[in-house]
């Protein structure tokens, strides 16, 4: 891994079209800003975490199998669905 | 009970499952609800719903990166379906919450899907369904005015 140090408005740039620059860093905080292409996705580390989480508390509880759990979720889907339209 | 059965495939994965590339997906019939089962390991299973008819104002339109345009192989006419994954709470189902943040856009045509992240971070990954309704996702200023 490349460890470049910079100080506050300084830049680095990545290949032709990526900008970053830090903002701010008070402490062990660093405010960083990222200019891009649209199609580059940026995105916190703990975002893909926070999916994984969720993904592994999703799977653990089903019982979609268990006809009374999915009788009850299919008749508050139903009826919520009914007052969403009114 | 399921209706509809296609096999998709999710060539990363799903987050924290990232070998399962190949899932069952069942469509119930006159409900927005299916399951998606992982064909290999019949441990991992995941119910869906179809956020659309219960949050008129998600996603009207996908932002996807050519990356994943090409991972799910979509063409000019192709049509994304876009699900989300709920988490039952089996004690108390009114409890259950729908990870809007981290939608399923599935490719109906080549049957490739993924999980995409989206950037906005109005959106949750545990938005009640059957109550706090009045907190959109997507509007932002929904909480404005409450005091206390």
């Amino acid at each position: 891994m490349l460890v470049l140090s910079r100080k506050v408005n300084e830049r680095i740039l990545i290949g032709d079209d990526i900008e970053i620059i830090i903002v701010a860093a008070a402490g062990d905080n660093v405010r960083i800003g990222i200019k891009a292409p649209k199609d580059v996705k940026i995105l916190r580390s703990e975002v893909y975490e926070e999916v994984q989480k969720q993904n592994m508390e999703a799977v653990s509880v089903i019982k979609f199998d268990d006809e009374t759990v999915s009788a009850k979720l299919k008749e508050m889907l139903n009826g919520q669905i009914d007052k969403n339209k009114k | 009970m399921a209706n509809e059965k296609k096999v998709i495939t999710f060539p990363k994965g799903l987050p924290g499952f990232e070998e399962e590339k190949s899932f069952i997906l069942s469509e119930e019939e006159g409900i927005p609800l299916a399951q998606l089962d992982s064909e290999r390991n019949k441990e991992i299973g995941f119910v869906l719903l179809r956020p659309q008819l219960f949050f008129s104002e998600y996603l009207p339109g996908v932002d996807l990166t050519p990356d994943e345009i090409e991972l799910m192989e979509i063409g000019p006419d192709d049509q994304v379906d876009v699900w989300a994954i709920m988490t039952l709470c089996l004690k108390d189902m009114s409890l259950s919450t729908v990870n809007l943040r981290a939608p399923l856009i599935i490719n109906s045509r080549t049957n490739k899907g993924i999980q995409i992240i989206l950037g906005d971070e109005s959106f949750s990954y545990r938005q009640q369904i059957f109550s706090g309704m009045e907190n959109h996702p997507g509007a932002e200023g929904a909480r404005e005015g409450a005091i206390g």
